[in-house]
């Protein structure tokens, strides 16, 4: 995706949502009202003001040479993206001490962050250390699914 | 490249190790010891206490001073959980909808908020139905305060002034639903009189708006600003109980002035619905074994809070007439309200 | 003074001592862990005085809230996730700082900024607190909707890449900022008939997501092959003489700034460090290199939010009024001490309170020589190879935002504004001035709506106060400034002066 489609995109969205707001903010009565429907049309003019200035950009661009950037790993980005959402999903029904261990030893693993072994320790030593910080000392709930 | 910060390594450990066992230390030496009156297991682990409001607030201060004493007589910990918002709505739908009936989650409950919430807000679905009232702790009666450099001396000298400019004088009260609004609703159906509320995020902004001459008035709770009225800070004018407070003797109630005005707001303890009954029992005698304590009834004396002990079914009645008191107020005023 | 005097004895006990210092280390240790924040730390570890005599327990909490607000900036320099809400500025610069090789230096610029704005407010305590107690009452609803305004400027010069951009992305903070119940209507809004919105989106969950989310997903774009810019420990930490003549003007105006938001109720640590950082980028002759690894900018925010501990205490113990919401709880701690909060804390308790005062002072000290050890052991973090700290981080978030309501939505909620972020960031837009927004959101249409109650809608009330009306000249002035017409006026006066 090029540079303009992704601030179109953002644009959009943002458009999208400050139009979304400003017709929701007519169940309100009018003091709960009026600084939401202002800061609409704040957003709505600015999202517009930003595509614009894509869009000039991009076209002064097209002259300039473009600077290279450093390529980035994107689908090593959405898989570990991914393994977040699932840990999060995982956590409560499995429990804390099945799944953290679990998310660093594949994370680092699929990073290959370092050795296996070195991993497997890190992993162990890092969710005890969790543990025994929120749960032992400081008394907070984590959630521990399987092991309530 | 680990290797070489090993010694730093053990040095935070070390510290870090050094701080937690102090700490712990300092915990194990404050858990309740008489585990052994317990019959059945109940409570074998900590019980979460979920605060509508905020920590700091009336509510919090209950928690605190009821707290030490009912863990002492539970024999396990209590744990606050603060989840405010909406009037405490938010903590009660999660009591009475997320929560598991077995008596490790409590919250305290305060009227009128705990019915009104619902009751203007069909968003909001709980009711009191849906909850076993354990105990009532305190009763707070509403209490009408200004500034000390305010030109209201009495409260005869306030009414002569709303008498004259109805709906001009500026009264903050801690938000809209909660107690106090509710109050000031009640005042201006009982004189016929009206006045400009400006509802504030709690108490403590309502009566600081007052002390600071921002508003002319605050209706708030004894509880509340006591330590402030004695100080001077504040002057009380009226308060809305049956008889004068002994923390406040000089006050007159509005009684006294022919306005027919008992008010306040009552804070207590309550289950979701259907805990197990010995769990109940055990709950509901803790409450009144330490009613009796004169260490507990010295605290609430010393933080100004009215005791009023109402347990289990003497609750549940008081909750549900409250219910249906302030569903009629609200019936009565709520088109001119919402506009 | 002769109170002064026995509270000063009475805090150099041993056990007193050993508190003090043990709840300043506790408090930068927690600080430092993203999602505790001070005012957490505080309710926490409540019952943990109970067993003590009350001026130790609540000298220890104090010291605690003193530590919390250094030790959140040591996650903000090493990990770009601000361990507080406190610590969200001191990102900006600390983290740059820390990337560029130098984050042992960035933390000895926080650790020496804590202790003058520590120090500074301990004093202002000490000396003029029943004088400065007042100004807590005279801040009504119209004078917090000016500084909400005034805080609000602060989003265009944190902007300074594209105005455009910065300012959507602080109003759409603002929108973010109004989700939730509305105290003054008592209507939800925005809720969309969701429970879990009524209570309106968290700032501290948002904040965690927004920093250290795009953080961790940054981190593994790379392979370890291009090599980290790794600190020395042996670089010298503690700035030098030089280097701090040349930021103390800067750390005592950003002391001054948080003693006074410490002193408003309702605005704190997290407001104080944005308002510290704009006034210095503000007065500074090197504007464009705020936002890129500067010194001044790390000891900005971080004197900001330590001066705000004396500060939010004055109120606190000459009025009972917190000025913070960590201040708050530690009134709740006073009471289950059997000490009524309120103005008798001066006369009645005042052996405690002052016991207290010193314990804050004395605190800073601890903080000076704890955080140096803490620190340097500290700096190691930047050794870790980045492929092992991205899941470490996202591990810190995920237990740190559901350990604050005990609530797996927040964590979603969390993971969703990191992703967010992580977007904006590609896009270059700012998160920064979204934080500012949604610090201020609620602030702002509450502050309005009770000022225009008051008035019968009528807008001059905020121009008919004269703090109101000075703060939002002062607005005015910081709008102007940024326009190009600012620049033209001042260009033509230099020119009629020669």
């Amino acid at each position: 995706m090029n540079n303009l489609a992704k601030q179109g995109l953002a644009s959009a969205i943002t458009l999208i949502l400050a139009i979304v707001l400003y017709v929701d903010s007519f169940n309100l009565p009018p003091a709960a009202a009026s600084l939401p429907r202002a800061l609409a049309w704040i957003i709505i003019v600015l999202s517009m003001a930003m595509f614009a200035e894509a869009w000039y950009k991009e076209r002064k661009k097209a002259k300039v040479n473009q600077e290279t950037k450093e390529p980035i790993r994107i689908i090593r980005v959405l898989v570990f993206t991914s393994m977040i959402i699932l840990y999060v999903a995982l956590i409560k029904p499995l429990g804390y001490f099945l799944v953290t261990p679990l998310f660093l030893i594949v994370g680092m693993a699929y990073l290959k962050a370092t050795r296996l072994w070195k991993a497997v320790l890190i992993a162990l030593g890092f969710t005890l250390f969790c543990y025994f910080l929120f749960v032992m000392f400081l008394h907070l709930p984590i959630p521990m699914g399987l092991f309530s | 490249m680990f290797k070489k910060s090993i010694w730093k390594k053990a040095v935070i450990s070390g510290l870090a190790v050094s701080l937690m066992l102090t700490m712990t230390a300092c915990r194990t030496t404050n858990q309740p010891a008489g585990t052994s009156k317990v019959e059945s297991d109940y409570p074998n682990k900590p019980i979460t206490v979920l605060q509508g409001f905020a920590a700091g607030g009336g509510s919090d201060q209950l928690a605190m001073l009821t707290g030490p004493y009912l863990q002492k007589e539970l024999g396990n910990t209590l744990v606050n959980q603060y989840i405010p918002g909406a009037t405490g709505a938010i903590a009660w739908t999660q009591l009475t909808k997320q929560t598991a009936a077995d008596g490790y989650t409590l919250s305290i409950t305060n009227t009128p908020m705990l019915m009104t919430n619902y009751l203007m807000n069909t968003e909001i679905k709980y009711t009191i139905d849906e909850l076993t009232p354990i105990a009532n702790v305190v009763t707070d009666p509403g209490i009408l305060v200004v500034s000390k450099d305010s030109p209201f001396k009495t409260y005869q000298d306030y009414i002569d002034y709303v008498k004259a400019n109805p709906g001009q004088l500026t009264i903050a009260n801690s938000g809209t639903g909660g107690d106090d609004f509710f109050t000031i609703l009640q005042w201006q159906k009982a004189t016929g009189l009206s006045v400009k509320m400006i509802p504030f995020t709690g108490d403590g902004p309502s009566w600081q708006a007052a002390a600071g001459n921002k508003v002319q008035a605050s209706s708030t709770n004894l509880g509340v600003v006591y330590s402030q009225v004695k100080a001077g800070n504040l002057r009380a004018l009226a308060i809305y109980s049956e008889k004068r407070s002994d923390l406040l003797p000089d006050v007159p109630t509005a009684k006294e002035f022919g306005v027919e005005l008992v008010a306040g707001s009552s804070r207590g303890y309550s289950a979701p619905k259907g805990i197990p009954d010995n769990v109940k029992k055990k709950l509901i005698d803790s409450f009144t074994t330490i009613a009796k304590d004169p260490a507990f009834l010295k605290g609430l004396q010393g933080a100004a809070l009215p005791i009023d002990l109402k347990v289990g079914d003497e609750y549940a009645k008081y909750l549900k007439d409250q219910e249906t008191e302030f569903k009629a107020i609200w019936d009565s005023v709520k088109d001119t309200i919402k506009k | 003074m002769n109170e002064i005097m026995i509270g000063l004895l009475n805090v150099v006990s041993p056990f007193n001592l050993l508190v003090i210092a043990s709840g300043t280390g506790l408090g930068i240790f927690v600080g430092a862990m993203p999602g505790l924040s001070a005012t957490m730390a505080i309710a926490l570890l409540l019952p943990v005085t109970f067993g003590m005599d009350p001026a130790a327990g609540i000298s220890m909490l104090a010291s605690l809230y003193m530590g919390a607000m250094y030790g959140g900036s040591i996650s903000a320099i090493l990990l770009r996730t601000p361990g507080t809400p406190a610590a969200a500025a001191t990102v900006l610069d600390g983290y740059p700082m820390a990337q560029q090789g130098r984050a042992g230096k960035a933390l000895g610029v926080s650790l020496t900024a804590s202790l003058i704005g520590g120090v500074i407010s301990s004093i202002a305590l000490l000396t003029i607190a029943p004088v400065l107690g007042k100004v807590a009452l005279s801040f009504g609803p119209v004078e917090l909707f000016a500084i909400a305004v005034l805080g609000i400027t602060i989003i265009g010069s944190l902007s300074s890449g594209s105005p455009i951009k910065g300012i959507l992305s602080g109003v759409v903070g603002l929108m973010i900022a109004l989700v939730g119940m509305d105290p003054i209507s008592g209507t939800p809004r925005f809720t969309f008939g969701q429970m879990y919105l009524f209570n309106g989106i968290s700032f501290i969950i948002a904040l965690i997501g927004l920093f250290s989310i795009p953080q961790a997903l940054r981190l593994v774009e790379k392979d370890d092959a291009v090599k980290k810019a790794v600190s020395s420990i042996k670089d010298k930490m503690l700035p030098t003489f030089k280097e701090l003549k040349s930021m103390i003007v800067t750390i005592l105006r950003s002391s001054v700034i948080g003693v006074f938001t410490g002193l408003i109720p309702g605005t704190g640590g997290d407001t104080a460090c944005w308002f510290g950082y704009n006034e210095a980028k503000r007065f500074s002759k090197e504007k464009e290199k705020f936002g890129t690894g500067y010194p001044e900018g790390v000891a900005a925010a971080e004197a900001a939010n330590n001066a705000v501990v004396g500060g939010a205490l004055i109120p606190t113990i000459t009025l009972g009024i917190p000025g913070s919401s960590a201040t708050a709880v530690l009134l709740g701690g006073l009471m289950v001490h059997g000490i009524m909060p309120g103005p008798t804390l001066m006369t009645e308790h005042s052996l405690i309170t002052y016991t207290l005062i010193w314990a804050v002072l004395l605190s800073n000290v601890f903080m000076f020589l704890e955080g140096l050890v803490l620190t340097r052991a500290a700096v190691s973090v930047t050794k870790i190879p980045n492929l092992v700290l991205a899941p470490i981080i996202i591990i810190l978030c995920v237990i740190g935002s559901f350990t604050i309501n005990n609530s797996i939505i927040d964590v979603f909620v969390m993971v969703f504004f990191g992703i967010l972020g992580y977007f904006m960031d590609k896009i270059n837009i700012p998160t920064a001035p979204m934080v500012v927004g949604m610090i201020l959101g609620m602030m702002l249409d509450n502050s309005m709506n009770q000022s225009l109650l008051m008035s019968d809608g009528s807008w001059m009330i905020f121009l008919r106060t004269p703090v109101s009306a000075i703060l939002l000249l002062i607005a005015l002035i910081s709008v102007l400034q940024a326009t190009p017409l600012f620049g033209f006026i001042k260009k033509r006066l230099k020119k009629t002066t020669i």
